[in-house]
């Protein structure tokens, strides 16, 4: 994994594919850009791998007559287990780390990724 | 509230207060506008489990997910836990005659007891029960009734619900479901976080795509006059979404620590 910067970040297949969805379903968001890709980027750092290859990692290598794609659940509980983990460890916690979290699931999201978290109640 | 109000405030609501439980008499609400739905044979086609969220362990509720049904189980104070019973029409020879001795089923139409035992059970019931596609089938249109009624009535009690898949086996143990009764929906059940009219109606497709006169040929436009008259009821109200939708869609997910 060699991203310095989230404008590196930014040229990521993956990272277009969020930005561009989170603009179109949550144009309300108080969330900027710049959040999401200094967030990300410290998640990406955390796992040690590029935002395409941690995406890619969580579908199923597609196989002939394949219609659609597969999730990979364990995979999926994996990396919902180290967002949980970021959350703690690089967000200190609480409020502010369920913030940046929701941020990195969001990612997952517009990515076809579906990756939720207990509501805070 | 009037009723074709009651049928343009339902939504599927998805944000639940989490922390207001439903009063017990609301469930009896819905509980008993379902026992009164339109029904075959004058027989129980569904059972219901009611059960509060909390009374199932976060282990629990995780397993109940599907792909689809997702933060809204977290959200919901209550769950009615809906399955069907294909072995209802077993109940035909007495709950049919029931009708006949009412005055529902009569002479004029063909109805007797005789007509009951000797044609209706053996040739139309029976056949209907060795086909378990038609009797499954049968049963879930019957049960579909009873849970509009129940949403409908929920509405007018000032709730919110939602209807979602679940996955069965995540609850086997603690429903003890009879072996004959398939689990088709849960439905969630609580106080709307959000506007109860959720900023509009959803989208819904011309009428006359899927409502026809005679034949497929001729389909049936809508009637402006009947749109009106039922926009003065309330049946039909702006459709969604509200130019507030997206910033209160923002700040629930703000509130409850969700994605966006």
């Amino acid at each position: 994994m060699n991203i310095e910067t989230e404008e590196q970040l930014a040229e990521y297949r993956t990272v277009q594919n969020w930005l561009k969805g989170v603009h179109h379903q949550s144009p309300a968001s108080t969330t900027t850009d710049a959040d999401r890709l200094s967030t990300l980027l410290k998640f990406c750092h955390l796992a040690e791998k590029d935002p395409d290859t941690i995406i890619a990692e969580c579908f199923r290598a597609p196989k002939e007559g394949d219609e659609w794609k597969h999730i990979k659940f364990k995979t999926r509980r994996n990396y919902s287990a180290l967002i949980d983990q970021a959350e703690e460890q690089l967000f200190d916690g609480g409020t502010a780390g369920r913030r940046r979290g929701s941020i990195i699931r969001s990612f997952f999201i517009h990515n076809g990724v579906s990756m939720q978290a207990e509501p805070l109640r | 509230m009037e009723f074709k109000e009651v049928v343009g405030n339902r939504r599927s609501i998805r944000y639940f207060q989490p922390w207001r439980p439903v009063e017990k008499e609301k469930i009896h609400v819905m509980l008993e506008a379902a026992r009164r739905a339109s029904r075959a044979v004058n027989a129980p086609f569904y059972r219901i489990v009611v059960m509060e969220r909390d009374e199932l362990t976060p282990e629990q509720r995780e397993a109940l997910r599907t792909p689809t049904t997702t933060t809204d189980l977290e959200l919901a104070p209550l769950f009615m836990f809906w399955f069907i019973d294909p072995t209802a029409p077993n109940r035909g020879p007495r709950t049919l005659k029931q009708l006949v001795d009412v005055g529902a089923l009569n002479a004029s139409h063909g109805w007797s007891h005789a007509y009951v035992d000797e044609v209706v059970f053996p040739l139309v019931l029976q056949p209907l029960m060795k086909n378990d596609l038609a009797a499954v089938m049968f049963a879930a249109c019957e049960a579909g009734f009873a849970m509009t009624q129940a949403m409908l009535a929920a509405v007018d009690e000032g709730l919110g619900v939602c209807m979602h898949a679940f996955n069965p086996d995540a609850v086997k143990d603690a429903i003890k479901a009879p072996e004959y009764l398939i689990p088709i929906w849960v439905l969630e059940v609580g106080y709307p976080a959000e506007d109860p009219l959720t900023g509009g109606q959803r989208p819904r497709e011309p009428l006359a795509e899927t409502c026809f006169w005679g034949s497929f040929d001729n389909p049936i436009e809508s009637d402006p006059q009947v749109i009106e008259y039922l926009r003065e009821k309330k049946m039909i109200q702006a459709e969604a979404p509200a130019p507030w939708r997206m910033q209160e869609v923002a700040a629930l997910s703000r509130m409850f620590g969700l994605p966006e």
